[in-house]
């Protein structure tokens, strides 16, 4: 129990801020092939799929992602297998992710990040990352996705390249890059789809006239899936032709750290009942002698004098008044 | 949306006490954790990637590894908030890296029970002419650095002393069995400690802290053990830091000896032995007990942990003639003009036209207006407005003028 308290100023008192990241591997085999589809749930209503990490019915299995599909009503015809469910999809999403326009109408994917105009992303595939792998948010710029394709090339990787420092930040969903076929060269308005990195969900274009070199969806001449497939088994085709997957997210870890500054005159005497011995100093051999304290523990009060929280040194420090001390306390939360 | 500020009675804190019940079994080696074996995955040798009895702390490396599918790792780069992981010395980390390089760790971060082991004498603390040093075999230093404690429990009973008449816990043949504070929580509950020593299926002793002053006492077992030590204390539990002592070494068994020390001489049937291959520093040269070595003998540790889980409920008040508005565009008559007329001098926005949805038998209702709203979501702000949490209600709650609603949300953390 502390009887002399020492107030900290405003210089005493530091903030920072430690982004702590994971490296993210979603192999293909993880998501269709080794466990014979047990570790996907397909619902009732087929709006989406989820994908675990193992068979669902297993206590070990962790939800990775969900998987859904939607398009526009540009492209949607009514002879289309669920074909109201993809354009609620679609609006649902892009009302989240993309907003309203002036008028009050849902604006769609744009392929550029560019609202004003240019080409829309019509058809998508819609990949919902669950929060335990993302945490806070994707990391920019680490973003992979490796896909067969039924064109050319045969292997096709989409990645969110140079968003580092090429983010776009027009989205009331937070922050997000454009995903290009390749890392080198970037040619504007060559994307073929969007990562939301707050929240945590790729958006990859389905229309062959959009990704056309690599097209590696298969399907009518303008998107596939909006054919006879119905949701799920889009979703289906979209996980057999996964290879792999590569992010990085991020955890901010907030941080105070409060200097504790201890003088030379001071905390030079303890009130712990070993100190004394017969109303003598231990530590003192005469009067002439100076006190010496050691100190173990630091304790961080309130304004009301509440006990918050309590630092422990190592080892115990040796304080006389030859010496000062400056104790880091930091406080992670 | 209007905001509605939570009055002081509105907001109750409340701190819910559980008890979960632990259940650990080990026999020829391996531990069991609440009846979970082994469970072989396609990639790993073990799904949660950890071996039975561990806790997994994140649970995120599910049957993988490096090879076939990768495994998550934590990585940081060092800057200048000095960051770091535990498993990086400070030497490491000042001289074995620049600032913007990557510092990994890995996964999966586990916790296990373990056990240590004792013969009497070994790993002593003797002072010398020639200063301290400590006897052969493995290190008592956990067991020195419980002294304080171990001491300060001698209120609750004599057994707990360091050194005592009743033996000294320096130099006496014993075990020490550690118990991560993620398996109990905040403490072991008192009264709910039950070890149960096994031979070949059989029970044939069985301690308890049925005083609830964490003596550990024989109270059941075979014939020839409670003839041997019925009644008595075999070792003391320290409930808060999840630490088993026992130093009962009555033999529980007649005339038979195993291999209980990793290697000769062959020992006795005592609860000095009990939990023998949970793992840890365990034979008398200091390592781990080796499958195959002890067949015979089986043991069950059970207990309740404590556990606090603080919970807040708010009451979130729609009273009468409140939130009877709604900025959902299928609120007001679909098709209105919504632009305003402007001027020079005047900016005039439309009047416009709640849709009315008064329920009547006719097809295009003309009864009497009223505003109708349906609650969907709360959503509870903190005091600079940011939106901290959504409540979805299960279906949409009918909201007229005259009507009031009281909706309890509660938060557990």
């Amino acid at each position: 129990m502390a009887t002399v308290f020492k107030n900290l100023l405003s210089n005493d008192v530091a903030t920072t801020r430690t982004l702590l990241n994971e490296a993210i591997p979603i192999t293909g085999t993880i998501v269709s092939g080794t466990y014979n589809d047990e570790n996907v749930k397909n619902y009732a209503h087929g709006m989406f799929q989820s994908v675990f990490d193992y068979p669902v019915l297993s206590s070990s299995a962790n939800h990775i992602f969900d998987l859904t599909y939607g398009y526009a009503s540009t492209v949607g015809t009514a002879s289309n297998s669920m074909n109201s469910k993809k354009l609620n999809i679609y609006n649902q999403m892009a009302q989240v992710l993309v907003g309203y326009d002036t008028s009050g109408s849902v604006r769609m994917f744009d392929r550029d990040g560019d609202l004003t105009g240019g080409d829309k992303l019509e058809a998508c595939v819609f990949i919902n990352y669950a929060r335990l792998l993302t945490k806070d948010e994707i990391k920019k710029g680490s973003y992979t996705i490796t896909l067969s394709s039924s064109g050319t090339p045969q292997v096709v990787t989409l990645g969110d390249y140079g968003a580092q420092n090429d983010y776009r930040v027009n989205s009331p969903a937070g922050e997000y890059g454009i995903l290009y076929t390749a890392s080198s060269p970037i040619v504007t308005g060559s994307g073929v789809g969007l990562l939301y990195y707050q929240a945590g969900i790729a958006v990859i274009s389905a229309s062959t006239d959009i990704i056309e070199s690599a097209s590696f969806f298969t399907g009518s001449s303008t998107a596939f899936g909006t054919d006879a497939w119905n949701i799920s088994g889009t979703c289906d085709y979209m996980r057999h032709i996964w290879i792999n997957n590569f992010f990085n997210n991020t955890t901010e870890l907030n941080s105070t750290i409060y200097f504790c500054r201890v003088n030379n005159m001071e905390f030079n005497y303890s009130s712990n009942p070993t100190y004394l011995s017969g109303s003598r100093i231990n530590v003192k051999q005469n009067k002439h002698d100076n006190p010496i304290s050691y100190i173990t523990t630091v304790g961080l009060y309130s304004a009301d004098n509440e006990l918050l929280a309590v630092a422990k040194v190592s080892e115990p420090l040796k304080k006389d008044p030859t010496n000062e001390l400056t104790l880091r306390v930091r406080l992670d939360y | 949306m209007p905001f509605k500020k939570f009055a002081s009675d509105d907001i109750f804190y409340n701190v819910i006490k559980t008890y979960p019940n632990i259940q650990v079994d080990v026999y020829n080696s391996q531990t069991y954790l609440q009846n979970e074996n082994l469970v072989p995955g396609v990639f790993a040798p073990s799904v949660p990637c950890v071996p039975t009895g561990y806790v997994s702390l994140y649970e995120m490396n599910v049957d993988r590894n490096q090879s076939e599918t990768g495994l998550i790792y934590p990585f940081i780069v060092k800057n200048g908030t000095l960051s770091n992981f535990k498993t990086i010395s400070t030497t490491q980390f000042v001289e074995g890296f620049q600032y913007g390089d990557i510092i990994s760790s890995s996964y999966p971060l586990s916790a296990s029970i373990t056990r240590e082991y004792w013969p009497q004498g070994a790993g002593m603390l003797v002072k010398t002419p020639s200063g301290w040093t400590l006897t052969a075999g493995h290190p008592r230093r956990h067991l020195y650095a419980l002294e304080n404690v171990l001491n300060y429990n001698k209120y609750l009973s004599y057994h707990y002393a360091f050194s005592s008449s009743l033996g000294d816990k320096a130099e006496q043949q014993m075990a020490l069995i550690s118990i991560p504070s993620i398996f109990y929580g905040a403490g072991i509950k008192k009264g709910t400690v039950d070890l149960k020593f096994y031979i070949s299926g059989s029970l044939i002793g069985r301690l308890q802290d049925s005083l609830q002053n964490g003596e550990l006492i024989q109270t059941t077992g075979s014939g020839y053990a409670q003839s041997q030590g019925s009644g008595s204390t075999a070792g003391v539990v320290l409930y808060n830091q999840g630490f088993i002592i026992l130093t009962g070494s009555w033999a529980l068994e007649n005339g038979v000896t195993r291999n209980y020390q990793g290697g000769p001489p062959l020992q006795p049937s005592s609860w000095i032995f009990f939990g023998t291959g949970i793992g840890g520093h365990e034979s008398t040269s200091g390592g781990e007990i080796p499958p195959g070595t002890l067949l015979s003998s089986s043991f069950r540790m059970e207990f309740e942990g404590t556990q606090y889980v603080p919970t807040i409920t708010m009451f979130a008040n729609a009273d009468k003639a409140e939130l009877n508005y709604s900025n959902n565009p299928t609120y007001l008559v679909h098709s209105q003009s919504m632009i305003p007329s402007t001027g020079s001098y005047i900016y005039v926005e439309p009047q416009l036209t709640i849709k009315n949805t008064v329920q009547t038998p006719y097809p295009d209702p003309t009864g009497s207006f009223k505003k109708i709203t349906y609650i969907s979501k709360i959503g509870v702000y903190d005091n600079m407005g940011n939106l901290i949490g959504i409540a979805s209600t299960a279906t949409p709650v009918k909201k007229t003028e005259d009507l009031d609603y009281t909706f309890k949300l509660k938060l557990d953390f």
